[in-house]
């Protein structure tokens, strides 16, 4: 069988119309995730989720402050607080990214998507940029709110912070990439596996069920292991400076970047190597 | 043009394409027949590069369809009108499929006009029914205007009004020079609708031609003859050569004669004729072609009662 007749063509690769390719893709993702009403419900509980546990804690807080002794006083990270909701955005966001690989599969809508776009990491890469301005733009709003308001009510007298003080802009927009990340995370598990509960599955088993775990470890592996989780390391991302027991805000981007790149090459490689 | 060369597709011990090799060529229509299961959608989908050959490959206007660039406005594909997101409207799905191959959003309106959509363009397709899935499935091929397109049981699900409606638009988008490919199962539906057949069985190439010569080779020609006088007629049918089957008391089956000849004896004897008719369909040409590779046939059970 002479199966080299139609190698497949670095000139594909070489293609100077590869970025006008790539452009109408993530256009056409755009489209695709601006015209399901899941997009909207998975952003706005986002929002809700960050906004809201952010007022919630700082304000219960401000009502505890009282009883406070002056040790905690001095540890108090108000960012943590105004940021909390984060541990929940983290499941919607994930989800979000699941979705948009899994909803492909489930409705049939791959087949489709691949006959408009046969160019299969190019499609993913699209898709990929096309999920990341929106969670951009979605995490960095909501956590900027939800860091502002957590400011206003906590107030000078409870610790409240400026994002002029040193870490704080770093912190906030940490916490934007974080879920940023954990979106990628989502939407290559959603890739590799195709099937929305599978998915879902092994994301909560990441975020959730295996920090837990991890606790049960022989120290001092439980802490090892359990700095380097995507949750932790974007706690890590999340601080104004580098917290006891956790990575530095550094090397916490990279690690959870670390994370996102292997999801997303295993997306890559069960897209581009199995049929659909 | 499409060109397939040795396809091949195995799933593990099963050969879902068997060396296949044909040419769709532009200008006609082109039905692809088989019975379910027997390869077509597979075929199809190897065409399309969504499932990869086993060995051999496919072209589309010369080009493997992953080289092609912006491909819808190359190729058009209905594969499965269940197919989509239920909870996008028409309207919507068929935009960012325009959005993904730089197709004028004008051209999304123009396509639901064609189909005659236009009026529940922004109901969510979940609510619609199969016909109109079908619709709005060859909507999408035609967007981006292309020189071939492929169906994959486009009539499945449309009422005998769509189906005319589908059999004139593959018509006409063949008369405008395109190259049409329409698989099926129904034989019936190929003679009106193709001018070229594919037929294939388990996987194989079964025959290729013109309808008209697949009837020809593939299947025996009977005639079937209605008659009161059946015992002279088989007999001076026989006395000229011909094969005389006589299925009842007043009807004959005779083969590798044509009506006329039948007609023609009969009236020099001076015998009458009820009926004389050509029994050579299309379903049985079909049926024949296909007999020994249908994968799904109907066995006959005989259950025996075992007295205890």
């Amino acid at each position: 069988m002479t199966e080299a007749i139609h190698p497949r063509t670095t000139a594909v690769a070489s293609d100077p119309h590869r970025t006008a390719v790539f452009r109408a893709t993530v256009r056409s993702e755009w489209t695709k995730l601006g015209t399901v009403r899941s997009t909207y419900w998975t952003l706005a509980f986002t929002v809700v989720a960050i906004l809201g546990l952010g007022i919630l804690f700082t304000a219960l807080e401000v009502g505890r402050w009282d009883q406070r002794t002056p040790q905690e006083i001095a540890e108090f990270n108000p960012l943590i607080y105004s940021l909390a909701g984060m541990n929940l955005a983290q499941i919607s966001i994930g989800v979000l990214g699941v979705l948009m690989m899994t909803s492909e599969y489930s409705t049939g809508t791959i087949t489709s998507t691949l006959a408009a776009t046969p160019q299969r990491s190019l499609l993913l890469t699209a898709k990929v940029t096309a999920f990341a301005v929106v969670v951009v733009v979605v995490s960095i709003v909501s956590t900027m709110a939800a860091f502002l308001i957590g400011q206003v009510i906590l107030g000078p007298d409870h610790g409240g912070l400026s994002i002029t003080d040193p870490g704080v802009l770093r912190g906030v927009l940490g916490g934007a990439t974080f879920l940023l990340f954990i979106g990628v995370i989502g939407l290559g598990v959603g890739a590799a596996v195709r099937r929305t509960t599978g998915a879902v599955a092994i994301l909560f088993a990441v975020l959730l069920v295996i920090p837990g775990l991890v606790l049960l470890l022989p120290s001092p592996w439980d802490e090892r292991v359990g700095q380097i989780l995507p949750s932790a390391a974007g706690e890590a991302m999340a601080a104004p400076q580098q917290i006891p027991q956790l990575l530095s805000p550094t090397i916490g981007v990279l690690v959870l970047a670390a994370w996102a790149l292997v999801a997303f090459g295993a997306g890559g490689l069960a897209l581009a190597r199995r049929d659909v | 043009m499409i060109e397939a060369t040795n396809l091949t597709k195995r799933y593990g011990p099963v050969l879902a394409v068997d060396d296949l090799s044909f040419r769709v060529a532009s200008g006609q229509v082109t039905g692809f027949l088989g019975p379910n299961g027997s390869g077509k959608s597979t075929t199809m989908r190897m065409v399309l590069g969504l499932d990869a050959p086993t060995s051999g490959h496919a072209t589309v206007a010369g080009r493997r369809y992953q080289d092609l660039r912006f491909p819808l406005r190359q190729v058009g594909a209905l594969l499965d009108a269940n197919a989509g997101h239920p909870g996008r409207t028409a309207r919507n799905h068929l935009r960012w499929l325009a959005d993904s191959n730089v197709i004028p959003r004008d051209r999304v309106d123009q396509v639901l006009e064609i189909v005659g959509l236009t009026d529940v363009s922004d109901r969510r397709t979940g609510t619609f029914s199969l016909g109109m899935r079908q619709r709005l499935g060859i909507a999408a091929t035609m967007l981006g205007d292309p020189e071939v397109l492929i169906f994959d049981e486009p009539v499945n699900g449309l009422d005998p009004e769509g189906i005319i409606w589908v059999r004139q638009l593959l018509r006409s988008l063949a008369d405008e020079g395109r190259t049409i490919l329409v698989s099926s199962h129904l034989m019936s539906e190929m003679a009106l609708t193709a001018d070229h057949l594919i037929v294939i069985g388990r996987g194989r190439l079964l025959s290729t031609g013109s309808v008209a010569d697949f009837v020809e080779r593939s299947s025996s020609h009977h005639v079937r003859a209605l008659t009161p006088d059946a015992v002279r007629l088989a007999r001076l049918l026989r006395d000229h050569g011909a094969l005389v089957t006589e299925i009842g008391p007043e009807e004959l089956s005779i083969e590798d004669f044509a009506c006329r000849d039948v007609g023609a004896l009969a009236a020099g004897a001076g015998l009458t004729l009820y009926e004389l008719s050509p029994q050579d369909s299309l379903e049985d040409a079909f049926m024949e072609a296909t007999h020994e590779q249908a994968d799904f046939r109907a066995t006959v059970h005989t259950l025996e009662t075992t007295a205890p």
